[in-house]
């Protein structure tokens, strides 16, 4: 009897000094806390537990891919770009895992990139590639490249350059390094005026559009990749192409942009014909401690303002001219193209200082004037047509648990995707998550004349896809950077992975997702 | 009393059963592992020894750890006549079942497997090899820190050569083939071949400043060999740090810290291989050291990281 009561003593004791160094989750039920600790220990071996798993994986050759791009036309295809050593890779997104699609091996952008019979002087680096502009020719991906300022023409099949006519001789790429001289006032992204021409760089997106390519450089002076980088006035070069024969003049038209930092270009086109080139400028912008992005720590206060600026795209020989400017403010709207829903009524892009998805009802550019304006205009809701900044609270992204604190990550959504024709997707860097909105489009929300309702998206998943940022176990994937959708077609079963993730770290890794889990 | 003796009985009966079970199992692990199916211990010893498939010759595998890409590429060049007995124990038939189907074969069911490593102008290399049970559905699996990762379906043609989309080659990989029904642990399934990227790469580092300033930095080499050489901008070494050799992780993860009065802005990395190739150095920022009073945020022992490199 006596030992009997020493044994509950004592195990009320351990209780107590258990209770002791639980703190808060003394209160809470045991079994929750034993599993939460179980789940923690387990965690700091082998990392969270994610959705991707390692067998829905292709490793790439190179971590932190730079691109990734559906292909016109073929419903199990993607292309990969590689920075460094500069390739594209094909890969079928059919099998499980994905798989190289090339009849071959996959090949090197090689030495000689344009083409012209001499080695490069300086190898490019793989910016981005497009292979899903419906306007270009099929059998053509588009490839950005820095260092060697240029586009590269590449076939989607095969991942080798193809040739097209650069004034009158066959090459393989098309230069976009080219002298500018901005207006009288221009100013550097810290204000300093600018007083002598300079080279377009930091090639980052290719669309074409009608008989037009748009290129956008970011030309960035000085401190690229740091916090506080210098950006000099932001470049869309305009190519004449002719698709028929399959030739490009290299003297560009040059349009300078309103914002710091173009890092894409879109094509739109409204119901009634008129066509528009959306381009993505995300103000000056930097990264802290080399995983955080955030607005540029000495740029004045105008240099820090993103936007989406609207070039019209004339019918005929006018040149095409920036004829509008959507304010996004000081949330950086992130690199790559802003993703249209299947009605082409709303366009989204990731913030890269938030985790936030920004939404703009499109339809106000029906409410543009059909003349260029002298200067353009600014769609705030103020002049021409509504504002059409979506103004949703359920677009911000809650942050789970586990993640790296704001001080290292503060929120970088990535890509936007459609899963289907009401549901959007978005990826997040630093948490590793892929959120779900259920978007309702019925009926003809807003229409021209008021901007779409807010209270139509609805969030309803979020779901950590790889590891955070801080807290992957080694080897463990982490670090999101692209996302697509895999067209609808045959051959796509429920639970099939549709979903595509481009991962960057600890190697790069393009992995499937069954959308059916979000 | 009579219940204890029984049970002492019964209890006799199964240990008796038992050892008998463990001596015949021993005997039988004991006898000389059929053609092409090395024991474990066997198999994880060949992955440094020759460092590619057993199921090439032992002069040829001699000749591929000295020098990676152009003697594996002479060895696929050579045809599948040459894929023969990975040891000297193989009999005459196994040979004569590389060239030919084992619909009427009793015996092992082999999977050679050979891949080679790109060229310098690829990414991606062919997968090739010889199944002795062919035709059938095979896998191919990448072996990622001790576990198999399902990187391709594939299959053996009748004439049993196999046939797989090509893979991309990151810096290392190890593959094993195994038969679909098998299963990742099945009996059939290849020696585990590995590959290397033509280029040495240079190593990734992930710094983080801790409190007090103190460096950090997690480095994940690209491979299981030589050191990982720390610079300064001007050129000076600051440090030099050996890998330690283990098993099969593909890139090499350890925590180094570095003296804080050498390091300021910009770090430079390489990897040198014990041979003297070095690949190209890559450049680091390094997160300043915060300022007096002002404390370093703490998550996970990771303030002031630093993941990617300087572009």
């Amino acid at each position: 009897m006596r030992a009997r009561r020493t044994r509950r003593a004592a195990v009320v004791v351990l209780a107590v000094v258990a209770c002791l160094l639980l703190g808060d989750d003394c209160d809470v039920d045991r079994d929750a806390v034993r599993e939460r600790l179980a789940r923690e220990a387990a965690e700091r071996d082998t990392g969270p537990s994610v959705a991707v798993s390692p067998n829905s994986c292709v490793t790439l050759p190179e971590p932190m891919p730079v691109g990734l791009s559906l292909v016109t036309g073929a419903t199990d295809r993607v292309l990969v770009a590689n920075s460094e050593p500069a390739a594209v890779i094909p890969l079928n997104i059919a099998t499980q895992p994905p798989s190289v699609a090339t009849p071959g091996a996959v090949p090197k952008i090689p030495d000689d990139s344009n083409g012209d019979g001499e080695e490069d002087e300086t190898k490019p680096k793989l910016e981005g590639v497009v292979a899903d502009n419906p306007n270009v020719p099929a059998g053509f991906a588009l490839a950005t490249s820095t260092a060697n300022e240029q586009v590269l023409f590449v076939s989607p099949a095969t991942a080798e350059l193809v040739p097209l006519f650069v004034d009158g001789e066959l090459r393989t790429a098309l230069s976009t390094g080219v002298e500018v001289t901005p207006d009288d006032g221009a100013v550097d992204s810290h204000g300093m005026d600018i007083t002598e021409p300079f080279t377009t760089s930091f090639t980052s997106g290719v669309a074409v559009s009608g008989t037009r390519a748009f290129v956008s450089t970011s030309n960035v002076a000085d401190g690229a990749g740091g916090e506080d980088p210098v950006y000099l006035p932001g470049t869309v070069l305009v190519y004449t192409v002719d698709p028929a024969l399959g030739s490009i003049d290299s003297t560009p038209q040059i349009l300078f942009t309103t914002r710091y930092n173009p890092t894409d270009v879109t094509p739109y086109a409204l119901p009634g014909g008129r066509s528009f080139i959306l381009v993505t400028s995300t103000g000056a912008l930097g990264v802290s401690n080399e995983t955080r992005f955030g607005l540029a720590t000495g740029a004045s206060e105008a240099g820090k303002a993103g936007a989406i600026e609207v070039i019209e795209v004339f019918p005929g020989v006018d040149d095409p001219a920036l004829v509008a400017v959507i304010p996004l403010g000081e949330t950086a709207p992130g690199f790559g193209k802003v993703t249209l829903d299947r009605r082409d009524w709303i366009g989204t892009i990731g913030s890269l200082v938030e985790r936030r998805v920004l939404a703009v009802d499109l339809r106000i550019l029906e409410a543009l004037p059909a003349d260029p304006p002298d200067e353009p205009l600014i769609l705030d809701g103020s002049g021409v047509g509504f504002d059409p900044v979506i103004d949703a609270p359920s677009l911000s992204i809650p942050a789970i648990g586990g993640g790296p604190p704001p001080e290292t990550c503060a929120g970088t959504v990535v890509a936007t995707a459609w899963a289907s024709d009401d549901r959007l997707l978005a990826l997040e860097f630093c948490d590793g998550t892929v959120s779900s909105w259920k978007v309702d489009l019925r009926g003809n929300p807003g229409g021209s004349t008021s901007p779409f309702p807010p209270d139509r998206f609805s969030l309803r998943t979020v779901l950590r896809a790889v590891a955070p940022l801080v807290g992957a176990a080694p080897g463990q994937l982490h670090a999101p950077l692209g996302m697509v959708v895999r067209p609808a077609g045959l051959g796509l079963a429920f639970g099939d992975p549709d979903v595509f993730l481009l991962v960057g770290l600890p190697e790069g890794a393009l992995c499937g997702l069954a959308s059916d889990v979000l | 009393m009579r219940t204890r003796k029984r049970r002492a009985l019964i209890g006799a009966v199964v240990v008796t059963l038992a050892l008998g079970i463990a001596t015949w199992q021993r005997m039988r692990s004991a006898e000389p592992a059929p053609a092409g199916q090395a024991s474990r211990a066997d198999s994880a010893e060949g992955e440094h020894a020759t460092g590619t498939a057993r199921g090439a010759a032992p002069g040829a595998a001699a000749e591929r750890s000295g020098d990676g890409s152009d003697a594996a590429a002479a060895d696929a060049g050579r045809g599948l006549e040459e894929l023969d007995s990975p040891t000297a124990e193989q009999d005459a038939s196994a040979g004569s079942d590389a060239l030919g189907t084992s619909a009427d074969r009793a015996g092992p069911r082999a999977i050679y497997l050979l891949a080679e490593s790109p060229g310098e102008d690829r990414l991606s290399t062919e997968v090739h090899g010889v199944d002795t049970g062919a035709p059938r559905a095979l896998v191919l699996w990448r072996v990622q820190g001790g576990r198999r990762v399902r990187l391709a379906e594939g299959f053996s043609t009748l004439d049993g050569a196999l046939q797989f989309p090509d893979v991309l080659v990151p810096d290392q990989l190890e593959l094993v083939v195994t038969a679909a029904e098998a299963g990742p642990e099945g009996t059939d399934e290849s020696e585990p071949a590995r590959i290397e990227a033509g280029a040495l790469r240079p190593p990734q580092l992930e710094i983080r400043r801790a409190q007090g300033g103190a460096l950090t930095i997690r480095v994940a080499a690209s491979r299981a060999l030589g050191s990982v050489v720390f610079a300064s901008p001007a050129g000076d070494e600051i440090a030099r740090i050996a890998l330690p050799r283990t098993p099969s992780p593909a890139r090499q993860v350890l925590d180094v810290t570095l003296p804080t009065d050498r390091v300021r802005g910009e770090i430079l990395v390489a990897h040198e291989l014990p041979d003297g190739a070095r690949s190209a150095w890559r450049p680091y920022r390094v997160p300043p050291v915060p300022p007096a009073g002002d404390p370093v945020p703490e998550a996970d022992g990771a303030p002031g990281r630093s993941e990617a490199p300087i572009p």
